[in-house]
């Protein structure tokens, strides 16, 4: 076969392919589709993740007055759809006093304020949630998965688990998130643990198939077990948002420090490792935080 | 040569999500007076109601006023009446982008592809009658203190698309949306949809 024949050959190969790969995209006749709402956010967008010592039936009261157990903040770059989770451990020292009394002496809105002020990153919404809050949520996505590194056995928490990957829901998810006397390095771990089980719940909301229906029913269940200064058409949109960003986009960053006392009290002196300038830089993701 | 050229430019323009059936600038232009067809009638026969308070923060159960899931699931049905006849049946406006404006909100309309304006039926292909099939969709409201705050609806459409007379197809389109207040209306935030519409039977059988 000469030259010139294999080229046309090639070329008639082609354009039968041509015809018949257009050929089935004219026969073709289905047109699935997914629309979700623009983002009617800045292009970042910051929101404070709340854990609540108090609620009903664990502690009686209003669980936007109780000391804050938990304390992580979402900061998601709406168009490039990236995210980082800060984990803030509860005894760091923030506005001169443990970061988890601001809300016992003020609420979501001054826990909010004295984060911004030590941060200097504006914080959108915050959100919060009591124990059983937190458990029925973790019931509702249909559990989380999470990997333990050290045995966890604690009559404090309820914690029961052997080294090794773990499904935990409702009242095991509660008792992973609390035990830190098991834990090598105590609430570092813990808090370690807690922003594990908000990626966690990210992943099996973004990693299931779920239909947009299913997706609104857990908005629904979301809200019924949180306090936020979110609007219901807002937490739609903050929802599907959520179900857009690829969980490989998503960053943890468990914050330590150097421990302390201030008046008596056990405190941590925050190591932020510059991780709130690239977030106020709106240097969100993965690529954000060096490895230390 | 030139056909083979014209049918690949049309592939790599169209993709697998062009238009099911482009505008054939051959067809012979609508009848003026094609048989009255049938608006199609949406029927609403389940709806599920589930409070979006978080009563039981503070241990209670949340209360859902009476009436509010049916007022809002009766005024959604309309919504989305008027969106299926005029996006499939009324001459003028059937298949075109114009049913979109009154049926998403400001955010759904600013994130419009033409993948979705697709999947919405605005595939911009001029046809000879519709006729459509009552539609039984099911609601889901989810109220926050004593109102409706988002209406999910879930629906199956049915119909018979007449390229032209004694030509007709099956159209199909199902779909999920959700549906919020905006101005004192409800429009569509989010959807899930698929539509079937084949080529017109003769093309179908070449």
């Amino acid at each position: 076969m000469t030259g010139r024949v294999r080229r046309m050959a090639g070329v008639l190969a082609v354009a039968v392919a041509v015809v018949a790969l257009s050929g089935s995209a004219l026969a073709s006749d289905v047109h699935r589709t997914e629309l979700r709402p623009a983002s009617d956010s800045d292009d970042l967008l910051v929101v404070l993740i709340i854990g609540s010592d108090i609620g009903w039936p664990y502690r009686s009261g209003d669980p936007r007055n109780g000391n804050a157990d938990a304390i992580h903040l979402i900061a998601v770059d709406t168009r490039e759809l990236r995210a980082t989770v800060v984990d803030i451990p509860r005894d760091s020292v923030v506005g001169g006093t443990k970061v988890n009394a601001h809300l016992l002496l003020g609420g979501p809105d001054r826990l909010a304020a004295q984060l911004e002020s030590f941060t200097g990153v504006t914080i959108d919404h915050w959100m919060l949630t009591s124990f059983r809050g937190f458990e029925r949520i973790t019931e509702a996505i249909g559990g989380i998965d999470v990997v333990v590194d050290h045995p966890m056995h604690d009559d404090a928490s309820d914690s029961d688990f052997d080294p090794g990957e773990h499904r935990v829901e409702g009242e095991s998810a509660l008792a992973f998130a609390r035990d830190r006397h098991s834990l090598p390095d105590g609430d570092f771990g813990r808090t370690r643990h807690q922003g594990e089980l908000v990626i966690g719940a990210h992943r099996r909301i973004a990693g299931e198939d779920a239909g947009l229906g299913e997706l609104v029913d857990l908005m629904g269940t979301v809200a019924r077990h949180t306090a936020s200064d979110i609007r219901p058409t807002r937490l739609l949109r903050l929802g599907l948002l959520a179900t857009r960003i690829d969980p490989s986009a998503v960053e943890q960053v468990a914050l330590t420090g150097r421990l302390d006392t201030l008046g008596g009290a056990s405190v941590v002196r925050l190591r932020t490792r510059g991780v709130f300038e690239r977030i106020r830089a709106g240097d969100v993701g993965p690529s954000a935080v060096p490895t230390p | 040569m030139l056909t083979l050229v014209a049918v690949a430019a049309l592939f790599f323009l169209f993709g697998d999500d062009g238009p099911t059936a482009p505008t054939d600038p051959g067809a012979p232009a609508e009848p003026a007076t094609p048989p009255a067809a049938l608006p199609i009638a949406v029927e609403v026969d389940a709806t599920d109601v589930e409070s979006m308070d978080n009563d039981r923060l503070f241990g209670q159960d949340p209360q859902i006023p009476d009436g509010v899931a049916e007022s809002a699931t009766r005024e959604v049905s309309k919504v989305l009446e008027t969106y299926l006849n005029a996006q499939f049946v009324t001459p003028g406006t059937r298949f075109s982008q114009r049913p979109l404006d009154g049926l998403l909100s400001r955010a759904a309309s600013a994130a419009l592809s033409r993948d979705v304006r697709a999947g919405l039926g605005a595939l911009g292909i001029s046809v000879w009658q519709v006729e459509g099939e009552p539609v039984t969709a099911q609601a889901s409201v989810l109220t926050r203190g004593d109102r409706a705050a988002i209406v999910t609806v879930q629906y199956d459409l049915r119909a018979q698309v007449h390229h032209s007379a004694g030509d007709p197809v099956p159209l199909r389109q199902e779909a999920t949306m959700v549906f919020v207040p905006q101005d004192g209306d409800w429009r569509v935030d989010a959807v899930d949809a698929v539509l079937d519409l084949p080529p017109r039977a003769s093309e179908g059988a070449r």
